[in-house]
């Protein structure tokens, strides 16, 4: 067990800057791997340590795995000596917070062995082994315990775990291929793995593939379009979630993970129609990006990124707040101890509407329905996206006809948002690891939605 | 400091393994983030930690143990979780040949990434960056393996810069690495950001087939991105576009490609894998033709070759890939093209298809329309739709100039020449 010295790092960088944090931070990971039937890898690992963040005339970081004082004191003197060097040195400050939190379910992940994962890797793999090529299945869990303070007194603690599922099947016939991957997490016990969702996943994906590999390309054209709960997922992600994070339209990441079509603007920005909201929430229970308190001690709360077809609010943490004058709400995130909190996602989801699913397709004269997709990717300033669909469909006068081959959507943030009409009243989330930073950080995210109805849109 | 006895470890994981190979890091890091001509973040980074990978028969497991930890427990918990692990068919042992090193032993070279900061940041304000955001990330680990065959050190040292800077909104992106053998011009890579920023008419992108210059970030996104075919292991599982094309051609006869960890002017140099097994210059394609996959010592018994020194032992990796350059200069290539595009920088390529390689990534940073060889349109919203074996083999033309590229996590450790695709796939958003 470490961490003892939490209290004594406060005092002395307290004692030496206008501002600290420190975090300290333990987790116990372990996952494994089975490719094409045959186990391939496993591994664990224990890690912890301490970030040490310093304020005076600019901000500077320390991270040491140390227990040792004398070394853990240098590094915060080096800091401290940084953190003389002019930059930017605001900070939000906040109320003081002291509460402890834990998620970690009844089936706990430290109860269970590595053989317990493999019997479900292998279940897995049988699942999907029937008319596939290419079957890699990986399954891994996390136990984290942090604990956090900063010199206006906050102390918080945490303990949680995430589990996470991710599978790619791929399907030949011929000399075509179509593959499939997808992704799966929950913060909290084993109780939370649905593994018969997995499952029927991982089913319907090879007996879809293998319909998807004789399916005709779609003759380009202007098309209404349905899409999926997967697609309105990763559109809420990319589109309104990145684009809200404060450091990315200040330009504070901007040789990296780049900025934001919203630099510049006045707020509140219209995105697109009034149908669409779009929500972040860390507060929602069993989800794979779940927390209480952020890694920066600020309490969690549900934030409106978008609501009714304008900007809203955007992901802050401590510093990006300070910027503008703001409270934090609690977007702060860090994927290791090793790491800087950064203005980060947690579950991003477009609001349900009103519609059944029924409804979306009823006056569909000539359309496509798109309901998961494959390869997708995004410009830097969050603006020029593509989603290539996987499983599609023709839509003949509301009624869904044969399968379509990779049809693509390659269009605009503004003209995404603004093509939609009706928007379903279902709800699903999909997992994924959310890059950013630098050292990159992952962190876990879910991102969802509704079925959705666009208009008029380009697909080729 | 040593954090870890490796004898002390070593002694304990004899007695109970039938392989193992253990790798200590000791890490002192520090990285200068400033974004519009300031600092953000001054990060510094002291950790130690030991690699452990061990094998039972064929069963395998890997951990790491952290300073602090009780090292015999540690390494009974090991054992035990180890006879929890299925048979690992992939697994035929790790290197026992007596391997020489090509450097041990330790150096007192120090990249300051302050002062390169600074630097860079005055690059960029001297050629006219309106705005600008960057890293300077200098790296100083001592890095010691031992197996049950060998024993190696050495200190890994390198940096790499990146300055991305804004005229009139049009943004330009420059990068650099270094090694230990090497050295980090971080002003001109801050002039270069913005130098790059050409001063010609914005339009939208038009889609098409383009005979594309590729400046050497764009070529490093796009083949270290597809880079994975070139593992044995992805060969193995069946998601390589290489798939059963050793000694065919892969590529244009201009075209040589070669994972060079020995090369101590990049940042990706290492003098060992991670069985231990020495490190060396492999061709990978030699004029077009395939000549061999990356290979641990596990993948080569299995395909029946030799390991080329890539181990991950699982799963082989590439260290450093580097492009022969060619014998054109970028003024040429420019100068002597009819119509086409230079694209200067690119991210976000994300496969559709690994098996054939297909996958799209959007350009940035520059995508320049040329008519009659002269540079007249800046375009923007559009994006690379291509295949990976389709890009090789439309290689037409490669630089005299080349240069060591990294960047975050889409470009990694690399060195390339510009080079002209023909007839590249062009999209845009509708």
């Amino acid at each position: 067990m470490g961490g003892e010295f939490i209290d004594r790092i406060m005092e002395y960088a307290g004692q030496r800057s206008k501002y600290a944090d420190v975090r300290y931070m333990e987790t116990e990971g372990r996952g494994a791997v089975i490719r094409n039937g045959e186990f391939d890898e496993s591994a664990y690992a224990n890690d912890s340590g301490y970030a040490i963040r310093i304020l005076n005339d600019s901000i500077a970081m320390a991270y040491t795995d140390s227990e040792d004082w004398e070394r853990i004191k240098n590094i915060i003197d080096n800091a401290v000596s940084r953190s003389r060097k002019p930059g930017k040195n605001k900070i939000y400050h906040g109320k003081v917070e002291k509460a402890s939190w834990s998620e970690i379910g009844n089936d706990r992940v430290r109860d269970h062995s590595l053989e317990d994962m493999i019997k479900i890797l292998k279940e897995a793999d049988s699942v999907a082994a029937d008319g596939s090529s290419i079957r890699i299945s990986a399954l891994s869990d996390r136990y984290v315990h942090q604990i956090y303070e900063n010199t206006d007194g906050s102390h918080i603690e945490g303990t949680y775990s995430r589990i996470f599922f991710n599978y790619l099947i791929g399907v030949s016939e011929n000399d075509r291929y179509e593959q499939s991957s997808e992704e799966f997490g929950w913060t909290g016990g084993y109780e939370t793995f649905d593994f018969p969702y997995i499952s029927e996943s991982m089913r319907n994906d090879v007996s879809n593939l293998r319909e998807i590999i004789l399916a005709p390309s779609v003759e380009p054209g202007n098309f209404d379009v349905i899409i999926g709960p997967e697609i309105s997922g990763i559109v809420a992600h990319e589109s309104a979630g990145h684009p809200t994070e404060y450091d990315r339209i200040a330009g504070r990441e901007a040789a990296l993970a780049g900025e934001s079509f919203l630099t510049g603007k006045k707020f509140p920005y219209r995105i697109g129609s009034d149908k669409v909201s779009v929500i972040d929430d860390p507060t929602i229970k069993g989800s794979y990006g779940y927390y209480q308190y952020d890694d920066e001690g600020v309490h969690a709360r549900k934030r409106y990124l978008y609501r009714n077809g304008f900007t809203s609010e955007f992901l802050l943490n401590r510093e990006s707040a300070s910027w503008i004058g703001t409270e934090s709400n609690g977007s702060g995130r860090s994927s290791a101890w090793d790491m800087e909190p950064l203005a980060r996602m947690s579950t991003t989801y477009i609001e349900p509407g009103d519609y059944s699913f029924e409804e979306l397709f009823e006056d569909v004269h000539r359309g496509i329905y798109i309901k998961s997709f494959t390869e997708w990717n995004i410009d830097d300033i969050r603006f020029n996206e593509r989603y290539v669909g996987k499983e599609a469909y023709y839509i003949e006068n509301g009624d869904i006809r044969g399968r379509v081959r990779r049809p693509v959507i390659e269009t605009n943030t503004i003209k995404f948002y603004s093509a939609v009409d009706a928007v379903g009243k279902d709800l699903h989330f999909s997992a994924g690891i959310c890059g950013k930073g630098d050292p990159e950080q992952g962190v876990e995210v879910w991102m969802g939605g509704p079925h959705m109805r666009l208009r008029n849109m380009r697909i080729k | 400091m040593n954090m870890f006895d490796l004898d002390r470890v070593t002694g304990y994981l004899e007695k109970r393994f039938d392989e193992f190979s253990v790798i200590m890091f000791t890490n002192h890091d520090e990285q200068i983030r400033f974004s519009n001509g300031s600092r953000d973040l001054h990060n510094i980074w002291e950790e130690s930690v030991l690699n452990v990978f061990v094998a039972r028969g064929k069963r395998t497991i890997m951990t790491t143990i952290k300073e602090g930890s009780d090292l015999e427990k540690s390494i009974e918990n090991l054992s035990k979780r180890l006879d929890q692990a299925p048979e690992n068919p992939l697994f035929f042992g790790i290197n026992d040949r007596k391997q020489n090193y090509a450097i041990s032993g330790s150096s007192d070279m120090v990249f300051d990434a302050d002062n390169l900061a600074d630097q860079a940041i005055n690059g960029a304000e001297d050629a006219g960056s309106e705005r600008m955001a960057g890293i300077v990330y200098a790296m100083r680990s001592r890095v010691e393996i031992a197996t049950r065959y060998n024993r190696g050190n050495y200190d890994s040292i390198g940096v790499e810069a990146v300055v991305r800077s804004f005229k009139n909104d049009r943004s330009g992106q420059a990068c650099g690495h270094s090694g230990i053998g090497g050295k980090l011009d971080a002003y001109a890579i801050g002039r270069r950001s913005a130098e790059g920023i050409r001063n010609v008419e914005r339009h939208e992108g038009r889609e098409g087939r383009y005979d594309v210059i590729l400046a050497p970030m764009a070529a490093g996104n796009i083949l270290t991105s597809g880079s994975y075919a070139f593992s044995a292991h992805t060969v193995i599982s069946g998601l390589s576009y290489l798939q059963d094309m050793i000694g065919k051609q892969v590529a244009s006869p201009i075209v040589s490609i070669y994972d060079d960890p020995t090369d101590t002017m990049g940042m990706g140099y290492r003098f060992f894998d991670e069985e231990g097994t020495a490190t060396q210059r492999v061709p990978i394609i030699d004029h077009g033709s395939l000549k061999t996959y990356l290979h641990s010592t596990s993948t080569a018994r299995y395909m029946k070759t030799e390991t080329t020194g890539n181990a991950g032992i699982i799963s082989p990796e590439a260290w450093q890939i580097e492009m022969s350059a060619g014998d054109r200069t970028l003024d040429d290539m420019i100068s002597d093209m009819h119509e086409g595009l230079m694209i200067m920088n690119s991210w976000y390529l994300r496969f559709q298809d690994y098996r054939n390689g297909v996958f799209s990534t959007v350009p940035r940073d520059g995508v320049y329309y040329i008519r009659n060889g002269e540079i007249k349109e800046y375009w923007d919203g559009i994006r690379i739709s291509d295949s990976m074996p389709s890009i090789l083999k439309n290689i037409s033309a490669l630089s005299k100039e080349s240069e060591y590229v990294k960047w975050w996590n889409e470009i990694s450790p690399s060195r390339f020449p510009y080079m002209i695709v023909n007839g590249l796939n062009v999209t845009k958003s509708h």
